[in-house]
C-alpha cells in the first residue's frame, strides 16, 4: 500500500538530455509545477506533458542524474516570495538568495541547496495603516515597513482576498508571522507579510493607462530625443562592445524610478560586479541615499545553468510588479533578452520542438510579448485608486549586430522605444552609441506636450531642429564624400558645424565622469539652445557677410563645449554668462567687419 | 538678353580706372581685405563678373571660396599692378585636376 502511495506520488526519470528531464509516471502534475529531481533535490519546472509523460527543465547542473531516479513533486507553481528584505538583495534565475548562498557554501551554489528565498528570521517594525473594523479588498494597504532608508515597503491585501478586518498586528514581526486577520465569506484569513506569486502569472490590476510623464533618465541623448514615458517599454539592441550594458546601468543609476530590479540574464558575471561594486557607492540625487537601497538585482551569468536564465526575467518582473503595486514608479533592467531566447531556443531544441527562424521556436515572439506586457502604467487594485509603473527596458544583443534577427524583430513588433547603438559611434568613440538616425520613440508626441509644459515652451520646437540638423548633416555629409567640403555653401558648412557641435559637445556623454553621467532636463535645455543660438546667430551673420571662419572660431564655442561638465548647482547663471559672452562676441563680430565704402 | 549684365572692377590702384573705358564700373581698395565687403555688395546688386587683380585675388581665399558654389558671380584674377603671377592659371589646374582626377599640365 505505501509503496503504491509513494508510486502516485513519485515520478520516475526516463531520459536526461543536459537541463531538460524526462519523466514517467507525472499523471498528477500540472503545467509550470515545481518539482525537485533525483535525491539530490534539483529544482525543476514542468514545461510539458504527454499523457503521464512530463519534461522538466532543472535549474540546476544534471550532471550525474541517470533514468530510474525519482522525481519529488511539490504541487506548486514556481513562484517567488514577495516581502520586505527583497530590495537590496542579489537573487539568481529563481529567486535564490545568492549572498546567503555565499556564506553557507562559498563561490559555487552546491546542488539541491534548499535555502529560504527570503530571510524568515529578520525581525521589521510593522506600522499599522488599516483601520480593524472596515472593510479591506486585495491590493489595500494593511500596514509599512521600512524596508530600507529609502523605501517604504507596504504590506497589502493579496489581490484574490476581500472582507472585513478583524484584527491588525502592529510592532515587530518577522515575515511569516500573522499581522492581520481577514473575515471572508469562506471563513478567516490569517495574512502574513510574506506573499507568494507564481512568476508566470501576472499580477492584477484595475486598469492600464497610458503613460504620459517622461522617465528622466539624465541621459540627454535619451531623453532630448527619444524619451521614454513611465510605464513605457524600450529596446536596446546592439552589436557586442556598443555600450549596451553601459546604457542600461547608467538608467539603473539614473533612471527617475522608486524601485530598480535589474536582471542581469547570460551576461557576465564581471558587468554584475560592476554593479555590485558600484551602486552602493553612488547616491540617488533625489533621496540622497545609496543606490543600493533601491535596486533588487537579479543575477543568472553567463556560466549558470541555462534553465534558469529563462526564469530570471521572470522572476524579475513578478518582483517589480509587485512594488508597482504598492504604487512605485519600477523600472526593469533585463541584460540581455537574446541571452534569454537563446536560453528558450536550447530548451526547444531539447524538446525537439519544430523549430521556427533561425532555431528559435515557433512561440518566441509570444513570450517576449507576454513579458514587456507586463510592463505599463497601472491603476493597482485597491479602494485608493493609487497609480504605479512599471518601464521595462531590454537589451538585445543581435548577432553581428544586424537587427533583422528574430529577437530584435520579436521585440521591436512590441517596444515603443528604439535605442539602437551602433558600432560605427562606438568605434568612433561616441559614447552613448545611441544612432540618432534610425532610433525612435513613440512616446514623442505625449511627452512633448509634458516637457513643453513642465520644462520650457519651446522644448519640442529646440528637439525638432536639432533632429532636422542631425538629418540634414547626413545628406550633406553624402555630398562631402564624394566632392569634398569646399564645394558646400557656406550656410551648409554652418549647418555642418552645428551638427558637429550637437553631437560633440551635447549627445556625446561620458557615463564615468562625475559631472557629465546625469543631466538635468533643465540643463538640457540650457545647452541645446547655447548651441542652437549660436547657429541661428551665425546663419544670420553669413547672411551679412560675417567670416564663416571667425564663426567657428569663436571664443565661445569652447565654453560651450564645456557646458557639459558645469555643475547643476550653477548652471543658471553660467548658462547666462555664456549666452551672454555668444552675444557680446556677435556683435564685436560684425563692428569689425564694417568698412566704408 | 533682357538682363543687364553688370560687370565691375577691383584693383589696388589707379590702373583699373582703365576698365571705365568699356563701361565696366571700376573700385579701388587700399588693402586687399576691403574687396570682401564691395564683393559683397555688388553681389547684392546682381553683378555677375568681377575682375580683381591678382594682388587681391591671392588674399581673399574665403571670399572665393563663398561665391565658389554659385553660378554668379564669376570672379575673375587679372594682372593688373604688376606682372601676372599666373594664378588663373593655377586655379584652372586645380579644377582640372579635381574634375578629371589627374594634372594633365
Amino acid at each position: 500500500m505505501s509503496e503504491n502511495n509513494l508510486n502516485q506520488n513519485v515520478g520516475i526519470i526516463s531520459k536526461v538530455s543536459g537541463p531538460l528531464i524526462v519523466a514517467k509516471n507525472m499523471k498528477d502534475v500540472q503545467m509550470y509545477d515545481v518539482v525537485r529531481v533525483s535525491e539530490k533535490k534539483l529544482i525543476g519546472e514542468v514545461i510539458e506533458l504527454r499523457g503521464d509523460m512530463a519534461s522538466i527543465q532543472v535549474y540546476e547542473e544534471t550532471a550525474g542524474i541517470g533514468p530510474g531516479e525519482p522525481v519529488y513533486l511539490t504541487n506548486q507553481p514556481l513562484s517567488v516570495e514577495l516581502a520586505p528584505g527583497l530590495i537590496e538583495g542579489i537573487f539568481d534565475g529563481i529567486q535564490r538568495p545568492l549572498n546567503i548562498i555565499y556564506g553557507m557554501a562559498g563561490d559555487r551554489i552546491p546542488l539541491g541547496i534548499d535555502v529560504p528565498k527570503l530571510d524568515r528570521k529578520k525581525v521589521w517594525d510593522f506600522k499599522p495603516l488599516a483601520k480593524v473594523g472596515k472593510r479591506v479588498v486585495g491590493g489595500d494597504f494593511l500596514g509599512e515597513v521600512e524596508e530600507t532608508s529609502a523605501v517604504m515597503h507596504k504590506v497589502m491585501v493579496p489581490p484574490m482576498v476581500s472582507g472585513e478586518l478583524v484584527w491588525l498586528h502592529s510592532g515587530s514581526a518577522t515575515i511569516t508571522d500573522v499581522i492581520a486577520k481577514i473575515k471572508t465569506e469562506t471563513g478567516i484569513i490569517e495574512v502574513k507579510m510574506l506573499q507568494t506569486w507564481p512568476v508566470r502569472r501576472g499580477r492584477p490590476y484595475q486598469k492600464k493607462l497610458a503613460p504620459e510623464a517622461p522617465m528622466v533618465t539624465g541621459q540627454r541623448v535619451i531623453d532630448t530625443l527619444f524619451p521614454i514615458a513611465i510605464g513605457g517599454i524600450a529596446a536596446i539592441p546592439g552589436p557586442f562592445g556598443s555600450g549596451k550594458t553601459v546604457v542600461q546601468h547608467q538608467l539603473a543609476k539614473w533612471a527617475d524610478a522608486d524601485i530598480i530590479v535589474y536582471v542581469g540574464c547570460g551576461e557576465r558575471g564581471n558587468e554584475m560586479t560592476d554593479v555590485l561594486n558600484e551602486f552602493p557607492r553612488l547616491h540617488d540625487p533625489k533621496t540622497g541615499q545609496s543606490l543600493m537601497k533601491r535596486t533588487v538585482l537579479i543575477a543568472n551569468t553567463s556560466n549558470m545553468p541555462v534553465a534558469a536564465r529563462e526564469a530570471s526575467i521572470y522572476t524579475g518582473i513578478t518582483i517589480a510588479e509587485y512594488y508597482r503595486d504598492m504604487g512605485y514608479r519600477v523600472a526593469i533592467m533585463a541584460d540581455s533578452t537574446s541571452r534569454w531566447a537563446e536560453a528558450l531556443r536550447e530548451m526547444s531544441g531539447r524538446l525537439e520542438e519544430m523549430p521556427g527562424e533561425e532555431g528559435y521556436p515557433a512561440y518566441l515572439s509570444s513570450r517576449i510579448a507576454e513579458f514587456y506586457e507586463r510592463a505599463g502604467f497601472v491603476k493597482c487594485l485597491g479602494q485608493d485608486n493609487r497609480v504605479g509603473a512599471i518601464s521595462a527596458i531590454g537589451a538585445v544583443s543581435p548577432p553581428g549586430g544586424d537587427t533583422s534577427e528574430p529577437v530584435s524583430q520579436g521585440t521591436l513588433r512590441i517596444v515603443k522605444v528604439f535605442w539602437g547603438l551602433s558600432a560605427q559611434l562606438a568605434y568612433s568613440r561616441h559614447f552613448p552609441a545611441i544612432d540618432w538616425l534610425n532610433s525612435y520613440s513613440l512616446y514623442e508626441d505625449t511627452l512633448n506636450e509634458y516637457f513643453d509644459e513642465n520644462v520650457k515652451k519651446d522644448w519640442s520646437a529646440q528637439v525638432k531642429e536639432t533632429k532636422r540638423i542631425l538629418q540634414e548633416e547626413a545628406k550633406l555629409q553624402e555630398i562631402v564624400r564624394l566632392v569634398g567640403v569646399d564645394s558646400l555653401e557656406f550656410q551648409d558648412r554652418l549647418t555642418l558645424e552645428c551638427a558637429r557641435s550637437i553631437r560633440e559637445d551635447y549627445l556625446h556623454q561620458i557615463a564615468f565622469h562625475e559631472v557629465d553621467t546625469y543631466t538635468s532636463l533643465n540643463k538640457q535645455y540650457g545647452m541645446l539652445k547655447a548651441i542652437l543660438t549660436w547657429y541661428h546667430l551665425s546663419q544670420k551673420g553669413l547672411k551679412d557677410n560675417l567670416s564663416f571662419y571667425k564663426l567657428t572660431q569663436m571664443e565661445v564655442l569652447d565654453r560651450i563645449g564645456r557646458m557639459k561638465y558645469l555643475k547643476e548647482d550653477h548652471f543658471d547663471e553660467e548658462c547666462a554668462k555664456i549666452m551672454a559672452t555668444l552675444d557680446q562676441e556677435f556683435q564685436e563680430l560684425q563692428r569689425g567687419d564694417e568698412f566704408d565704402v | 538678353m533682357n538682363q543687364k549684365t553688370e560687370m565691375a572692377a577691383i584693383g589696388l590702384d589707379e590702373t583699373v580706372l582703365i576698365y571705365n573705358a568699356l563701361g565696366i564700373k571700376t573700385f579701388i581698395v587700399k588693402q586687399a581685405n576691403e574687396a570682401d565687403q564691395i564683393i559683397f555688395k555688388l553681389v547684392n546688386q546682381k553683378f555677375k563678373i568681377i575682375f580683381i587683380s591678382e594682388e587681391i585675388y591671392s588674399h581673399i581665399p574665403e571670399t572665393l571660396e563663398k561665391y565658389q558654389s554659385y553660378p554668379f558671380p564669376m570672379i575673375l584674377p587679372l594682372p593688373m599692378e604688376k606682372e601676372s603671377a599666373s594664378v588663373g592659371l593655377k586655379k584652372i589646374q586645380e579644377n582640372v585636376e579635381k574634375a578629371i582626377g589627374i594634372n594633365i599640365f
